[in-house]
């Protein structure tokens, strides 16, 4: 259904794993279904030593070559799912949520924000700011509160999921501080 | 300056690559069954609605650069077709600077939204039909079938921008879909002007309609059907020159293309019918 090459996508999974800081001994394992055309990525098992994904070929897609393989864009999904999965199993991230759990879109936007933002500054291309701060302020507001805490999460000022969570609620309660 | 140019033919740099239509339809990748009732929908709050909205507006700003480009040319190709009214010729000109003015406002705004000139493909149907030797059928087929997609499109981004509370967004597409009903009306005056009387010009021209706006019901997302994330803006329409008669006929042939794609459901529709893919990452 797709002209995806599956070794060509090992090579890109191995060398963004390299530029990440994924654990070698990580056991990571990427399912790409190849029968659905949209781009969600979830994980499917989560642990200490490894992680199952399953990822939509439509995530690794080439916008402007239909069922090809973008390159840039398989490095941002793979980038953005294994900062997710460190993220998952470091201890000090204390994220508390199960596989199988649907974060609310508000708080899977902040995740991906933060995760986005690094990868920014490692280098991914296709990790640009101006995408990841329409997708936050459509889900946390078009006004300046949410854009200072857009600026926190996408620099990385936080350092755990309590931090990401009070930041977002934070929003809530000074726009409506603002506006009585 | 040569008359009639090919679509092989228009300018464009290397920022912009071309997808014949027929490739998208050779998708053969389906939704899965939870996001054909709200994945698709261009909602703020949903997971993909705004991810979706981007590609959607890179696809409105070609849709202009191939508006303004056919409007020109149905100027520039008929002016010594002594059949083609001068004030016909004249519309086409006040529609180029609307057009003109769409492409800038559509650049500012795929600048609000992250996204790049040249980020998602482009489809070259807006100026292939824009192609049509006759003029009447040219006006008909983009003035009221593709500009009336337009019509449709805009009110659907327009309420994407009030769902989601982004101002920007809102006035910008209240601003064009004043145009594009203008540009509708254009297409069904003329159509009624220039086939007073000739009843098989006329037939020609409903059907080139009917084709483009078959062709054209984005694998069913424009429609009127419940799961169409695009909706017909009935109320538009009518201010520009549809029957109701006419709205019923595109919303009944948009629900056939929605069935066959697989995106609603329906006992006595074909099943086998192409779908569009409609992918994101």
């Amino acid at each position: 259904m797709v002209e995806f090459d599956g070794a060509r996508i090992r090579e890109i999974a191995e060398s963004v794993a390299s530029k990440v800081g994924l654990p070698e001994e990580f056991d990571l394992k990427i399912e790409i279904d190849e029968t659905v055309p949209l781009g969600r990525i979830e994980p499917i098992e989560v642990s200490d030593s490894g992680a199952r994904v399953k990822v939509e070929s439509g995530a690794i897609e080439d916008p402007k070559k239909p069922r090809g393989l973008s390159e840039s864009g398989t490095e941002l999904a793979f980038g953005m799912l294994m900062m997710r999965v460190m993220d998952w199993v470091n201890p000090d991230f204390k994220f508390d949520g199960t596989v199988g759990e649907q974060l609310p879109v508000g708080m899977s936007i902040a995740w991906n924000t933060y995760s986005a933002g690094r990868l920014s500054r490692l280098g991914f291309e296709r990790a640009r700011k101006a995408r990841y701060l329409y997708l936050w302020r459509n889900r946390h507001g078009f006004n300046d509160i949410a854009d200072e805490a857009f600026e926190k999460i996408w620099s990385g000022e936080p350092q755990s999921w309590p931090e990401i969570v009070a930041i977002c609620d934070e929003i809530k309660d000074q726009v409506a501080a603002t506006t009585g | 300056m040569k008359k009639f140019l090919p679509v092989e033919e228009l300018a464009r740099d290397e920022r912009f690559v071309r997808v014949p239509i027929e490739e998208r339809f050779m998708d053969k990748r389906k939704m899965p069954e939870d996001i054909r009732k709200q994945g698709t929908r261009f909602e703020a709050q949903s997971q993909q609605g705004p991810e979706n909205a981007r590609g959607l507006m890179h696809g409105i700003m070609m849709g202009e650069v191939q508006a303004l480009e056919g409007a020109g040319r149905t100027a520039f190709d008929f002016a010594d077709d002594e059949d083609t009214p001068y004030e016909l010729r004249l519309d086409m000109a006040r529609q180029c600077w609307d057009e003109a003015r769409h492409v800038e406002i559509s650049m500012k705004l795929m600048e609000h939204m992250g996204v790049e000139v040249g980020e998602f493909s482009e489809s070259t149907f807006l100026y292939e039909a824009a192609c049509n030797p006759d003029p009447v059928l040219r006006l008909t087929g983009v003035n009221r079938g593709l500009e009336g997609l337009a019509i449709d499109i805009f009110t659907s981004m327009r309420a994407f921008g009030q769902d989601g509370g982004d101002p920007i967004m809102e006035y910008c597409e209240d601003f064009m879909l004043a145009d594009e009903v203008t540009h509708v009306k254009m297409g069904s005056n003329w159509l009624r002007r220039l086939t007073e009387g000739d009843k098989e010009r006329l037939d020609r021209a409903l059907e080139f309609q009917r084709v483009i706006d078959g062709l054209f019901s984005l694998g069913g997302l424009r429609g009127d059907d419940d799961e169409s994330p695009i909706k017909l803006a009935r109320d538009f329409r009518r201010l520009a020159g549809f029957t109701d008669e006419e709205i019923e006929g595109v919303a009944e042939q948009a629900h056939q293309v929605a069935v066959n794609s697989g995106l609603v459901k329906d006992g006595d529709a074909d099943e086998d019918g192409a779908g569009m893919a409609v992918g994101y990452g």
